[in-house]
């Protein structure tokens, strides 16, 4: 059995160097095509480039309401469009292309990106076959574009930690489930029959969790909706003033982050004494002991699901606009659901041996929250910053979140992916840890 | 007759306590001067034993000698050190009556909690109710706290969830010594009740005279070692006579 797990951990690890080896080539661009016409502050407009209503100001073009730049003849698989340029606003560009001769541009073939900063260079990733494309300039009246060049494909490389994580990290984990399937799958039905029969134990734990929870205050369930409300509005009238430029519904932006990074902390924390708590039954009786954990995040969903009421108060309090795409918000629930639990035994696991651990995630989540964009928007971060942020797994569930609510935007595959595969990889970390530790537990608590 | 439960070189070591370390900056400086140390305390060492089906097993022995850590670990609660144990069939453990008694709850509430402890489900529990308090004659105290129970009434109500399922294997530690004597006699009733069933029992009692009325084999651990093995009588009669 040792030697089987070994085998699948060194694969996996084979799986996901070479998957990371064609991320990064995928997201590097890999040379394919290089354009590139060097001027000084200006650029005349030639065959295959062409800029069509732009000002000439003293310092550099000038953006006006229909300004684009035309690329023609470009006739190849496009990840990157490099801007030798420097561009003061962070809005986005909208690209729309062809992908044949003959063609016209159409609002079917155009898309909206955003500009990755990239050795101080703006870097819009297109990740398409285009013929021919044009740049138009949403909502940058006035401003100063000076620009160089626009190069495609260009050779530094972008190492794109979402695209790591769909391509690479995705896979991996879906191998290593896949592998444990069939090596454990003889005692796969033996242990779903004992799940089975700790059911009844794990919903009374909870519902006893929830019973002291809300006996104590007066208020009860009624609490658990007013206290993020209540939160989001201090919040608020503290904060809202500083980004008021760069959001809307500043206070459901916040109140969404928080709730679900509230869920996650209150997962993770409870999980990690829960076995110790527990630790008058697992001297007495035998319990499977990941009960205790998963015990923990049930009850914390639960209470997240109130909060949730919050977070719905709060949009009709504000008027704020909501799609369809909205009835999709499980989806992000789900994985931060699992990530937790998965975050959640390992911290339980090793919290018995070490009880400091108890201290030092207290101090390392009131880092996190920092990392996560919950109080601020996104932009505010220097380039290094939101890069870092890619690592973090809160950032893509949170986004998801607040995307599918607030702008009416279903993530993408590759997103989707990232965010699944951070979900598997705690969650295979987490049982992995647990199962290692849990038969000594008797003898630490 | 087949072996039900099988006991193969049991080793069980206990980390000293003084050897304790449970932080990680203890760990982290305690391994970098080289100070961890790993002294164990050895409770069994090298135990071996089969018991069959329908199999009434005593186990004797001073305090100290074991006795509760070779049950813990045929229920599971402890894996051992080395060696391998299997158990075929449903353990009752009643290592401790009432494990996982809330005691701010009613005694009804906590027939269903320590019936989920156990594992078995609220349709089970509900179906075995009438029963339950029958047997623990606690029928006017099912909606007080049991907080405010005296200890025999709580053991009394612990016995009779355990044993009502007819758990196929039945593991009693020390906990008949527990209740007044009439308590006691209704147990050792319920016992004889699910041998004459087929149930198995490990027994741990510090009452010769109980042990020498319910078992058909006796161990005797000694410093966590077995020091007899035999019919009931025999070993009993070498037990009672050791000191002397
Ligand atoms: N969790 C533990 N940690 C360290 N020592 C233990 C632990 N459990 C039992 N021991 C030691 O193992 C020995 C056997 O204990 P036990 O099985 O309870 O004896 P008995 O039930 O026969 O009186 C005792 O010396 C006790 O101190
Ligand atoms: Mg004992």
């Amino acid at each position: 059995m040792r030697g089987r797990i070994f085998i699948i951990a060194v694969m996996g690890i084979i799986i996901l160097i070479l998957t990371s080896v064609y991320s990064i080539r995928l997201s590097s661009a890999d040379n394919l095509y290089c354009k590139s016409m060097d001027y000084e502050n200006k650029i005349i407009p030639t065959s295959d480039m062409e800029l069509e209503n732009f000002d000439e100001g003293e310092d550099g073009l000038v953006l006006k309401e229909s300004s684009s730049i035309y690329l023609h003849n470009i006739d190849t698989y496009v990840y990157t469009m490099r801007f030798n340029a420097k561009i003061d606003s962070d809005k986005a560009l909208k690209i729309y292309y062809t992908e044949d001769k003959e063609e016209n541009f159409s609002e079917g073939k155009s898309f909206e990106a955003n500009y990755n900063i990239v050795n101080g260079r703006p870097v819009i990733i297109a990740d398409r076959y285009m013929y021919s494309a044009r740049i138009d300039f949403i909502d940058n009246l006035g401003t100063n574009l000076k620009i160089s060049s626009i190069e495609l494909n260009d050779y530094s490389p972008v190492i794109d930690i979402e695209k790591l994580l769909a391509f690479s990290l995705f896979p991996t984990m879906v191998f290593i489930i896949a592998a444990a399937v069939v090596i454990f799958g003889v005692k796969l039905n033996l242990y779903i029959n004992v799940f089975r029969k700790y059911v009844p134990l794990i919903s009374n734990l909870v519902l006893r969790d929830l019973r002291v929870k809300y006996r104590r205050s007066i208020l009860g369930f009624l609490w658990s909706i007013l206290n993020p409300l209540l939160m989001a509005l201090i919040v608020n009238a503290v904060f809202s003033h500083i980004f008021r430029f760069s959001i809307d519904y500043f206070i459901v932006y916040y109140l969404m982050g928080s709730v679900l990074f509230n869920f996650m902390t209150e997962c993770t924390m409870g999980s990690m004494l829960s076995v110790i708590y527990a630790g008058g039954l697992i001297k007495k009786v035998y319990i499977p002991k990941y009960i205790f954990p998963m015990q923990k995040c049930m009850f914390a969903f639960i209470n997240m699901l109130f909060s949730i009421t919050a977070i719905i108060a709060m949009i009709i309090i504000t008027g704020m606009p909501v799609t369809w795409s909205a009835l999709l918000f499980p989806v992000p629930l789900l994985y931060t659901a699992v990530f937790s639990l998965g975050l959640g035994l390992i911290l339980s696991a090793l919290t018995v041996f070490f009880r400091d651990i108890e201290h030092l995630y207290t101090v390392f989540v009131s880092a996190w929250i920092y990392l996560t964009p919950v109080i601020y928007p996104e932009s505010i971060l220097t380039d290094a910053l939101r890069n870092i942020m890619r690592l973090n797994p809160m950032y893509y569930y949170v986004t998801y979140f607040r995307g599918l609510v607030m702008y009416g935007e279903i993530p993408g595959i590759s997103f989707n992916l990232a965010c699944a595969a951070y979900s598997l990889l705690f969650l295979i970390l987490g049982m992995a840890v647990f199962k290692k530790c849990q038969d000594r537990f008797v003898l630490y608590i | 007759m087949s072996a039900v439960i099988s006991v193969d070189h049991v080793v069980m070591n206990f980390r000293k306590n003084k050897e304790k370390v449970d932080s990680l900056k203890e760990y982290v400086l305690k391994s970098i001067l080289r100070k961890l140390s790993f002294d164990t305390f050895t409770a069994l060492n090298d135990v071996s034993f089969e018991v069959e089906q329908g199999e009434v097993m005593g186990i004797v022995g001073l305090n100290g000698s074991g006795k509760s850590t070779l049950l813990k670990i045929i229920s599971g609660i402890l894996k051992p050190t080395e060696g391998r144990v299997s158990v075929n069939g449903t353990v009752s453990p009643l290592i401790e009556l009432g494990a996982g008694f809330d005691f701010d709850l009613t005694a009804e509430e906590n027939v269903y909690l320590n019936g989920s402890v156990l594992g078995y489900s609220k349709k089970e529990m509900e179906e075995k109710l009438p029963e339950i308090i029958e047997f623990s004659e606690l029928s006017e105290f099912m909606n007080v706290p049991i907080k405010n129970f005296s200890s025999g009434m709580v053991a009394r109500l612990g016995f009779a969830i355990a044993t009502i399922t007819r758990p196929e294997i039945l593991i009693v530690d020390e906990i008949l010594a527990v209740g007044d004597f009439q308590f006691q006699k209704k147990c050792e009733e319920r016992i004889n009740e699910m041998m004459s069933g087929g149930t198995t029992v490990i027994i741990v009692s510090h009452s010769i005279d109980q042990i020498k009325r319910l078992c058909d084999r006796v161990i005797w651990l000694e410093n966590g070692r077995i020091r007899m093995e035999g019919a009931c009588e025999e070993v009993c009669l070498a037990y009672e006579n050791q000191g002397v």
